[in-house]
C-alpha cells in the first residue's frame, strides 16, 4: 500500500466560474504524517498553480492544513494539521479550479505500541540488564529519537533495531516493583503498566519485611544460604503479614487493618481495603486465604477482594503474642505461644480444628511471628530476631545465619 | 463534514476572484533623491519597507530619524564613536570596534549631560592612524578621563565636521481627509514614509488591527481596565499608578477576546475589585493610585482591507483604506498560511513568519524527565488564531505547527524542582509538531539603494 498512488475519490466543484486546469491529487510524499500534525508533506498532482489557480487550501480528515503552498502546478507543499486518529485520511484540495478529494494517498501514523517485554524479572540492583521490547512504531514513519522511561525514569543505551524491536539497559529500581514502561518518540507514546518486575534475587527464595520502617527488607536464598538486604522505604506502613497470590503479586496487611497489594513502585499499599481487626499472619492454601485475626484470636478465611473475614469455629487460639501459619501443599500448620511455651500444630483447613501441639525445641526467647515452607523446609522468623528452620513433626529448630531483626511478614519469593 | 468544509473552502478560496482592486495606486513609501529607503526583498519577489532606517547617499552612511542639536528631526548617521585624545578635550579621533566592518565614513561624538549620553558632533572619517589606548570625554562640561580604549579598535583621523545643515531634515505631514490621518515622514528630496495612523476624532495614534469584525484602528496608548467598581466584578474601572497622568482611553477585553474602548470617566474612590481565578476579590491598589470610572464607549474607526493579488507571489501586500485614503499596510499576507506575516530572524536569515504566534514551551510528564513540546495557546482570540509556535533555544529559533490540546497533568522544571504546570488564564496547552524546516517560510534579504 505504501507509496501507492491510488485516488479512490475525486470530485470537482466549479468555483468562481473559472475554467482552469483539472485539479488532481496523485500521491503524497511522504504518504504518512504524525498524529500531532506539523509535518511537511508534498502532494503531487495537477491544477495547483497554473491558469489562475490561486492559493490552495487543504483539508486532511476534515481539518484545515495550517500551510499549503503550490510550488508549481503539479506540486503542493502542505504542513499537515493534527489528526484525530491514526490510519487513512481523506485529503481535499480546493482552489479556484474547484476541489478534489483523495483517499488512500495519505495516512496518519499510529503511535508506538508495546506487545512484549523481556525479561519479566530484573535484579533490582543491576545496572546492566538489557531489556528487549517488541512492538511497533519504534523507527519508521519519522519516529525520530526514541526514549524509554522505566517507572518514570529514563533508561540508558536505548538501541532501536527496527520498527518492531528495541533494547535498553534498565536502571536500578525498587525490589518487588512492577514498573510501568513508556516508549516515547515523535509518533507518540506507548505505555505498558507492570511491564516487568524488579526482583531482590534471581532465584526463588524467601522475602521478609521488617516491623519498622527504616530497616531493609531481606531476601534469603536457600540454595546458598545468602541473605541480601534490599531497600524498603515505605513510611507509615507497619506490615504484620504478607501473602503471595497465584499471579505472584504480594499482598500485605498492616497494624491498622489495611490490606492491599504491595508494589514498591507505589507508595504504601495499593488501593487498600479495611479488614476487621488486623491480621497477624496470613497464608494461601489451595486458593483459600486464611488468617488469624489478632483481636479475636480467631482463625478464618478472608476474601482479598472485600476484606470479609469468616472465622473457622469460635474458639480463640491460645493467648498471646504472635502467630505463624504455613502450608506445605497438604497440611496447614500453626505456631502459637501459650502458657507452656511455643508449639506447632496442624490445623484442619475446613473446620479450624487444631491437631496435637508439638512444643518447639528452642530457647525460651523464640516466639514465631511468621513461617513458610520452601521446598519442603519450614522457615520461620522469631520475634527475638532470629531466623530458623523448624521440623514440624518433632518441633526441632535450627538457627540460620541472618541479620538479627524483627521480620513479622515473610513469604516465598519466586 | 468534509462536504460542508468543502463548500466553505470553495467560497473562501475563491474570495479573491471577486475582488476588484481599484486602479488608483495606494499611497506607498518612496525614496528621495538623496535619502533612500531600505527594503526587504523576499524570494518570491515581494518587497517590504524596513522603517527602521535609511541610507544617506551623500554622506554614504546608514541613518535614522533623531533630534539633532539644532532641535530639528534629521537623519542622523548610524556611526561609530568620535572620542577625545587629550585631557583638554580638544582633539578627536574616530574609533571603530574590531567587530565592525572597515571603511567608516562618519563618526559621531557624544557628551554626557546629567547622566544622559547625547550626540553632539559629527565628523567625516579620515585615514586610519596609530591606535590610541585611552581617551577622554566631556561630562557636564568637564573633560574626564582617561578611559581605556576598546581592545582591537581601529583608530581614524577625522576629516572635518558635518554641520546640521548637511543632514537631511524630516518634516512630518499627514495624509487623508477622513477620520484617520496617515502621518508621513517626508524630506525635501522626495522621500516619503508612512509612520503611523492617527484617529483625529479620539486624538490618539492608532494601529490597524485585524479582528473578527474587520480591521479596526485600535488606540496605541490606552489604560487597561482590569479593576472593577463593584464586588461582582461587573463594572470595569481603570486604576493608574501615581504619577501617571490621567489616561484618555480605556481598554476592556470582552469574553470573545476582542477589545472594546471607552473614554475615561470621573475619578472615583476606592475600594476597587479584581478577578482572581473565578473569584471577585477586593483589590489592594498601590498607595497614591488613581481610579477612574469608564465613560462613554468609543466607536473605533474601521478600515477597508484588500489583499493584493500580484500573480505568482506567495506574499501579498495589504492595502488599507479610509475615506478615500488608500495606503500600503506594514504587513504582508502569506497566502500559504492565509495569515499576516512579519520578518523575523530564523537561524541567520530573515523570513516572513506568521504575525500571530505563541511561544513554545518545554514541559514534562510527571517526574520532569520526559520533555514535551507544547505551547499555551489563548482560548479567546479576536483576530487571527495562532497556528504556529516559536521556540527559542540555545540551538536557535524554530517554528512548530500547533497541534491539539493536551489533556492530563503537565509539569514544569525550574532547574531545581519539578512542579505541576498551571497554564496562564484563558490559555490551553497544545502539543506541537516537529520543528519545520526554515525554508517553509519565505526568506528575505535586506537591500536598498546606495
Amino acid at each position: 500500500m505504501r507509496g501507492a498512488a491510488l485516488v479512490l475519490l475525486g470530485i470537482t466543484v466549479a468555483a468562481c466560474g473559472d475554467g482552469g486546469g483539472a485539479l488532481r491529487i496523485d500521491h503524497a510524499t511522504p504518504d504518512h504524517g504524525l498524529l500531532v500534525g506539523g509535518t511537511r508533506v508534498v502532494l503531487t498532482g495537477a491544477g495547483f498553480a497554473a491558469d489562475g489557480a490561486g492559493p490552495s487550501r487543504v483539508l486532511i480528515a476534515g481539518r484545515e492544513a495550517p500551510l499549503a503552498l503550490a510550488t508549481d502546478d503539479a506540486t503542493l507543499e502542505v504542513v499537515i494539521p493534527p489528526g484525530a486518529q491514526p490510519g487513512p485520511a481523506e485529503v481535499l484540495v480546493t482552489n479556484r479550479h474547484g476541489s478534489v478529494a483523495a483517499l488512500g494517498v495519505f495516512r496518519y501514523s499510529a503511535p508506538p505500541t508495546i506487545t512484549s517485554v523481556s525479561p519479566a524479572d530484573v535484579l533490582f540492583s543491576s545496572t546492566s540488564t538489557v531489556v528487549t521490547v517488541t512492538g511497533t512504531g519504534f523507527a519508521d514513519e519519522d519516529a525520530g529519537e526514541v526514549r524509554v522511561l522505566v517507572g518514570g525514569q529514563p533508561a540508558s543505551e536505548v538501541q532501536v533495531a527496527d520498527d518492531t524491536l528495541l533494547t535498553f539497559v534498565a536502571p536500578p529500581g525498587p525490589a518487588l516493583a512492577r514498573v510501568e514502561l513508556q516508549v516515547l518518540d515523535e509518533r507518540g507514546t506507548a505505555t505498558r503498566p507492570r511491564a516487568f518486575r524488579y526482583v531482590p534475587g534471581l532465584r526463588p527464595g524467601l522475602v521478609a519485611f521488617p516491623a519498622w520502617t527504616g530497616m531493609s527488607a531481606l531476601y534469603f536464598d536457600p540454595v546458598d544460604g545468602s541473605v541480601v538486604p534490599f531497600p524498603w522505604a515505605f513510611t507509615g506502613i507497619r506490615l504484620t503479614s504478607l501473602v503471595r497470590d497465584r499471579r505472584g503479586d504480594y499482598w500485605g496487611s498492616d497494624r491498622q487493618g489495611l490490606f492491599g497489594r504491595l508494589d514498591a513502585s507505589v507508595p504504601g499499599l495499593e488501593r487498600p481495603i479495611q479488614v476487621p481487626g488486623w491480621f497477624s499472619t496470613m497464608v494461601l492454601a489451595e486458593d483459600v486465604y486464611l488468617a488469624i485475626e489478632r483481636t479475636s484470636r480467631l482463625l478464618g478465611r478472608f476474601d482479598p477482594q472485600t476484606g470479609a473475614f469468616e472465622p473457622l469455629g469460635s474458639t480463640p487460639i491460645a493467648c498471646c503474642g504472635s502467630y505463624g501459619l504455613a502450608y506445605d501443599g497438604k497440611t496447614l500448620y500453626l505456631t502459637s505461644r501459650g502458657a507452656g511455651g511455643v508449639v506447632i500444630q496442624t490445623v484442619d483447613r475446613a473446620t479450624g480444628e487444631l491437631g496435637p501441639a508439638v512444643p518447639l525445641v528452642a530457647t525460651p526467647a523464640v516466639h514465631i511471628e511468621e513461617m513458610r515452607f520452601f521446598r519442603g523446609t519450614l522457615y520461620a522468623w522469631s520475634r527475638d530476631g532470629r531466623f530458623l528452620s523448624i521440623d514440624p513433626t518433632t518441633g526441632a529448630t535450627t538457627a540460620i545465619p541472618a541479620p538479627i531483626g524483627r521480620y513479622p511478614a515473610m513469604e516465598v519469593f519466586e | 463534514m468534509i462536504r460542508r468544509a468543502l463548500l466553505a473552502l470553495t467560497c473562501a478560496a475563491g474570495a479573491a476572484c471577486g475582488d476588484s482592486i481599484p486602479h488608483v495606486p495606494p499611497l506607498d513609501a518612496v525614496s528621495g533623491d538623496r535619502l533612500k529607503l531600505q527594503r526587504l526583498r523576499y524570494d518570491d519577489g515581494a518587497e517590504q519597507v524596513d522603517p527602521s532606517g535609511f541610507y544617506d547617499t551623500a554622506l554614504h552612511t546608514r541613518c535614522a530619524a533623531g533630534r539633532w542639536t539644532d532641535g530639528a528631526l534629521r537623519c542622523l548617521p548610524v556611526a561609530d564613536d568620535a572620542v577625545y585624545t587629550d585631557a583638554d578635550c580638544t582633539t578627536e579621533v574616530g574609533l571603530t570596534p574590531a567587530t565592525e566592518l572597515a571603511d567608516p565614513t562618519v563618526f559621531i561624538g557624544h557628551d554626557w549631560v546629567d547622566g544622559v549620553r547625547i550626540a553632539t558632533r559629527l565628523h567625516r572619517a579620515g585615514d586610519d592612524r596609530a591606535a590610541i589606548t585611552e581617551y577622554w570625554e566631556r561630562r557636564d562640561g568637564a573633560c574626564t578621563g582617561p578611559w581605556p580604549a576598546p581592545e582591537g579598535a581601529t583608530t581614524y583621523e577625522l576629516a572635518g565636521a558635518i554641520t546640521a545643515a548637511e543632514l537631511v531634515a524630516f518634516h512630518d505631514g499627514e495624509a487623508g481627509d477622513g477620520r484617520l490621518g496617515l502621518r508621513l515622514r517626508q524630506t525635501d528630496d522626495g522621500l516619503r514614509l508612512a509612520i503611523e495612523l492617527r484617529d483625529r476624532e479620539l486624538d490618539v495614534a492608532c494601529t490597524p488591527t485585524l479582528r473578527s469584525d474587520g480591521v479596526a484602528c485600535e488606540p496605541s496608548t490606552v489604560a487597561a481596565a482590569t479593576y472593577f467598581d463593584d464586588p461582582g466584578c461587573e463594572q470595569p474601572r481603570v486604576v493608574t499608578a501615581e504619577p501617571a497622568p490621567r489616561p484618555a482611553i480605556a481598554r476592556v477585553v470582552d469574553d470573545a477576546g476582542c477589545a472594546t474602548y471607552f473614554r475615561i470617566g470621573p475619578e472615583v474612590s476606592p475600594p476597587s475589585y479584581r478577578r482572581e481565578a473565578a473569584a471577585c476579590v477586593r483589590a489592594t491598589v498601590p498607595s497614591g493610585a488613581r481610579s477612574f470610572e469608564l465613560g462613554a464607549a468609543v466607536e473605533l474607526a474601521l478600515l477597508g482591507r484588500t489583499v493584493e493579488d500580484a500573480g505568482g507571489r506567495r506574499l501579498q501586500r495589504v492595502i488599507l483604506d479610509d475615506a478615500g485614503l488608500r495606503f500600503v499596510g506594514d504587513r504582508l499576507v502569506d497566502t500559504a498560511t492565509r495569515a499576516e506575516c512579519l520578518p523575523r530572524l530564523i537561524g541567520d536569515e530573515l523570513r516572513c513568519v506568521p504575525a500571530a504566534t505563541v511561544a513554545a514551551l518545554t514541559l514534562y510528564a510527571r517526574g520532569c524527565v520526559a520533555p514535551l513540546r507544547v505551547a499555551a495557546v489563548p482560548t479567546r482570540v479576536c483576530g487571527e488564531r495562532p497556528a504556529f509556535a516559536i521556540a527559542v533555544t540555545a540551538d536557535g529559533t524554530a517554528i512548530h505547527a500547533i497541534g491539539d490540546r493536551v489533556d492530563g497533568p503537565l509539569f514544569a522544571f525550574d532547574g531545581v524542582a519539578c512542579a505541576p504546570y498551571v497554564a496562564p488564564p484563558d490559555t490551553a496547552v497544545h502539543a506541537l509538531g516537529p520543528a519545520l524546516a526554515p525554508e517553509t517560510f519565505t526568506r528575505a534579504v535586506a537591500f536598498g539603494a546606495r
